[in-house]
């Protein structure tokens, strides 16, 4: 079983590209396993810009977004070895909320919803009250 | 800002607020740094709530401060 994630990595002012691509692809080695052969998706280069404040002693960071397909088992020896890695000044590894299960109804949209239930038959087929007293009676 | 009763953000139709974005989160938070309260983004609880976690991840990867200090 696989859960899509995002990681950020922040690769200190020394990094450059070649050591930055070498190091990711010895980090994604771990993640590999033999029934998720594939588990990056995408990799973004952000490349270099300025920190909001200094992480040990980097005014600026390479900062890499990666999507990703895990299995959640791998993760543990992963952020292991992210943390022993001094290349990498800081991470941040979230699920993926790119797909979200229902979006929040928008204004227009409840206000649809709304007219649906006032055409149907007969108050009963309502489920939710009506917002307006007319609206009951009808 | 004041007086409107809708969320911008559901408005907007905005799934998910991208924690990667500092430019539009930057709009919601003070000078200073610190995150804008609901009575003055006018947000509803839940895209407020997603806000709130997206500014702590920016802070993390400092895209945005914990703390501004004195212009």
């Amino acid at each position: 079983m696989t859960r899509r994630y995002e990681i950020v990595y922040i690769f200190g002012s020394a990094a450059e590209e070649a050591q930055v691509n070498e190091a990711l692809e010895r980090l994604h080695a771990l993640l590999k396993t033999a029934d998720n052969p594939e588990p990056i998706r995408n990799v973004n280069h952000w490349g270099k810009r300025s920190l909001a404040y200094p992480i040990q002693n980097n005014e600026v960071g390479y900062y890499v977004v990666v999507d990703m397909n895990i299995d959640p088992a791998a993760l543990p020896e992963f952020e292991r070895a992210l943390k022993l890695d001094e290349s990498v000044i800081r991470y941040l590894l979230v699920l993926n909320e790119g797909e979200m299960p229902r979006a929040v109804p928008t204004a227009e949209e409840a206000e649809r919803e709304r007219e649906a239930a006032a055409v149907s038959p007969e108050g009963d087929a309502a489920p939710s009250a009506p917002a307006t007293p007319e609206g009951e009676a009808a | 800002m004041r007086g409107r009763k809708t969320c911008g953000i559901c408005e907007s139709r905005v799934r998910v607020i991208d924690y990667k974005d500092e430019r539009a989160l930057s709009r919601y938070i003070t000078d200073r740094g610190k995150i804008l309260p609901r009575r003055l983004t006018g947000m509803c609880a839940r895209h407020q709530r997603q806000l709130t976690t997206a500014i702590k991840r920016a802070r993390h990867l400092a895209l945005l401060p914990f703390l501004r200090a004195d212009a």
